[in-house]
């Protein structure tokens, strides 16, 4: 009996327990001090913990899985600084202000950052390849030429101008498409106008769609199917996969996964459990 | 033991109950509670592919990013605290404020204001909504050590604002016109009646009042407050209004609103710090942002500021433009 009612209070006792917050080792060591007033370090980290750490530690642990997995290599590099060197002529003196915009302090960090995503663009096409029958059944990845006219006259003109032979690309012109007609990788998840989908959807290699209207029926649209296989175009639609949103994300809740990443410090856990949920086990 | 539990089964029913209420209990309670680790007596924060992050190392890499920010924030509080008197009469206007502002949460985020309120005091060095109020006393220090510190080195801070940026207090008279380019004969003889009324000697706040058609200043005759070369008003009306001298009046001035007459009020820091005192303190600070830190940094000198480390100095003079040579 005595021990049974021991055993009570010692479960009673545990429900005490408090969630655990991390804390550095010297906590009251001093920073600054301004007159007898003094800033600690401690103060410092539990500042440091309000100033969004999830977003900080979920780039950090991205870095550490990044390189795990993909070396940087030199043709990383020197994707990046071609990259680098675009926004240089795009932006000019303004390069930095923009880089500090985008929250980097630096050229270096930025730079950082364009080789974190290369890296994460390799695992996800690779993630890609390795499941891309899945994929392709999934997202139906397609290779089309499609014009857009403002009328439909000007459309159907269009097209008997393709079915007498006609290049696309030059009957598009002719009659004033108003976009361009290079050859597109596109999956169901591109935002196209419902008539266009069902179009795409039912055409065969190299054939042409009839005029089809948009949901405003104020454009008109004819689509040519360059490829409906996408073991002919594999590298094009794993690049174009790979871009898709629930792609990227369910590639770093895996690696994640994969990871065994686990979060210690309850301000952190929070943090990450509101903004990053799918992260945290 | 068989024998006691058939005698005594009701007890033992009850006793086995309860026991599992309380197991229960204590692992409901505990199931979302985050567990703690450490690695050599050092706390770790996360783990990712079996390595152990400690807060030690978490603090460096963050020090990294955001760590000046937060001494700043501290040496900032601490200065003014040290440097302006805390009145009664900032302890009610921070009362009102703290009330406000709480008031402004509840509407947007509702049963869950407290924590919304609690993120952002966080992101400024308070602790919880308890401090709510200190942060207003703060803010009110922090703007009157700003004031105060403008005033005792205007003749250093304003020469520079002033031919830079050209303040000015401003008043116009708008005739709205659909195409300022091809005036109605009725807009034509607006401008006609507002021309013919300060020519008669009306002054030009009363012909605002009358006839302009910008009837936010209309009603303060005419009045635009303190501008400088910073406002964003159009440029054709920027341009022309930064030429005045004081009491001057332009001709019309066309822009995609219509005509505008322009007067310049008042220039020079005596008049506009009188009228304009709070126009003219945002003005300076916005085309020196870096007047504040040079202030905070020019106090604590006097109050006595030691640093754990060279670095934290380097980087706290860097973050705040000072100077080496501003020190000494």
């Amino acid at each position: 009996m005595k021990k049974l009612l021991i055993l009570c209070a010692s479960l009673l006792l545990i429900t005490g327990c408090s969630d655990a917050n991390a804390n550095v080792s010297n906590p009251t060591e001093s920073l600054i001090t301004v007159g007898d007033h003094s800033y600690t370090k401690g103060e410092m980290y539990n500042f440091m913990m309000s100033q969004g750490p999830d977003y900080f530690v979920i780039s950090q642990a991205q870095e550490i899985i990044a390189n795990a997995q993909v070396e940087v290599t030199d043709e990383i590099l020197a994707t990046v600084d071609e990259t680098i060197e675009s926004y240089k002529q795009m932006l000019g003196d303004s390069l930095v202000m923009y880089i500090n915009q985008m929250g980097y302090e630096d050229e270096e960090a930025f730079k950082e950052a364009l080789i974190l995503n290369e890296q994460m663009i390799i695992i996800t096409e690779t993630k890609v390849t390795e499941k891309f029958e899945e994929y392709s059944a999934t997202y139906a990845p397609r290779q089309i030429q499609i014009a857009t006219f403002a009328s439909q006259e000007d459309a159907n003109s269009a097209l008997a101008s393709m079915n007498e032979g006609t290049s696309f690309a030059d009957a598009a012109k002719e009659f004033k498409s108003t976009v361009g007609t290079d050859t597109l990788t596109i999956t169901n998840q591109d935002a196209y106008p419902t008539n266009v989908l069902f179009a795409i959807n039912s055409l065969e290699k190299d054939t042409l769609s009839e005029v089809v209207a948009g949901d405003d029926e104020k454009s008109f649209y004819i689509v040519k199917m360059i490829n409906n296989d996408p073991n002919e175009f594999t590298e094009a639609a794993v690049e174009k996969i790979a871009q898709l949103e629930t792609i990227v994300n369910s590639t770093i809740t895996t690696l994640f996964e994969d990871f065994n990443f686990a979060v210690y410090d309850k301000r952190l856990h929070d943090a990450v459990s509101t903004n990053f949920p799918d992260l945290l086990k | 033991m068989i024998g006691i539990l058939k005698k005594f089964w009701f007890v033992v029913l009850v006793g086995v109950l309860f026991l599992s209420a309380i197991v229960y209990f204590v692992y409901d309670d505990n199931k979302d509670k985050v567990g703690g680790k450490t690695e050599n007596g050092q706390d770790v924060v996360y783990s990712i592919n079996d390595d152990n992050i400690t807060a030690d190392e978490f603090y460096d890499e963050m020090f990294e990013a955001t760590g000046i920010a937060g001494i700043y924030q501290f040496l900032s509080k601490t200065v003014t605290d040290a440097s302006v008197e805390t009145t009664d009469e900032m302890i009610e206007g921070a009362k009102l404020n703290a009330e406000s502002v709480i008031e402004q949460f509840k509407s947007q985020y509702g049963i869950d204001y407290e924590a919304a309120l609690t993120q952002s005091l966080q992101g400024l060095g308070y602790d919880s909504i308890d401090d709510l109020q200190e942060y207003f006393v703060n803010l009110g220090k922090s703007q009157m050590f700003i004031t105060d510190y403008i005033n005792a080195n205007v003749d250093t801070i304003y020469p520079e604002y002033e031919e830079a940026s050209k303040p000015r207090a401003l008043s116009h008279i708008l005739v709205t016109m659909v195409d300022s380019s091809n005036p109605t004969e009725e807009e034509l003889a607006k401008v006609k009646a507002v021309e013919e009324a300060l020519a008669a000697g009306t002054e030009f706040g009363a012909v605002a009042y009358e006839f302009s058609d910008d009837t936010a200043s209309a009603v303060e005759n005419g009045s635009l407050g303190l501008t400088d070369a910073n406002t964003e008003f159009v440029p054709e009306f920027l341009a022309a209004s930064l030429l005045l001298a004081e009491g001057e009046v332009s001709e019309w001035v066309k822009t995609d609103y219509g005509y505008h007459m322009i007067k310049c009020d008042a220039v020079g820091y005596e008049k506009l710090s009188t009228d304009y005192k709070d126009q003219l303190l945002q003005g300076m600070l916005t085309f020196n942002p870096f007047i504040e830190p040079q202030a905070i940094w020019a106090k604590s000198q006097e109050l006595g500021v030691t640093f754990a480390n060279e670095q934290i100095e380097s980087d706290l003079k860097e973050f705040m433009q000072v100077d080496q040579g501003d020190a000494e």
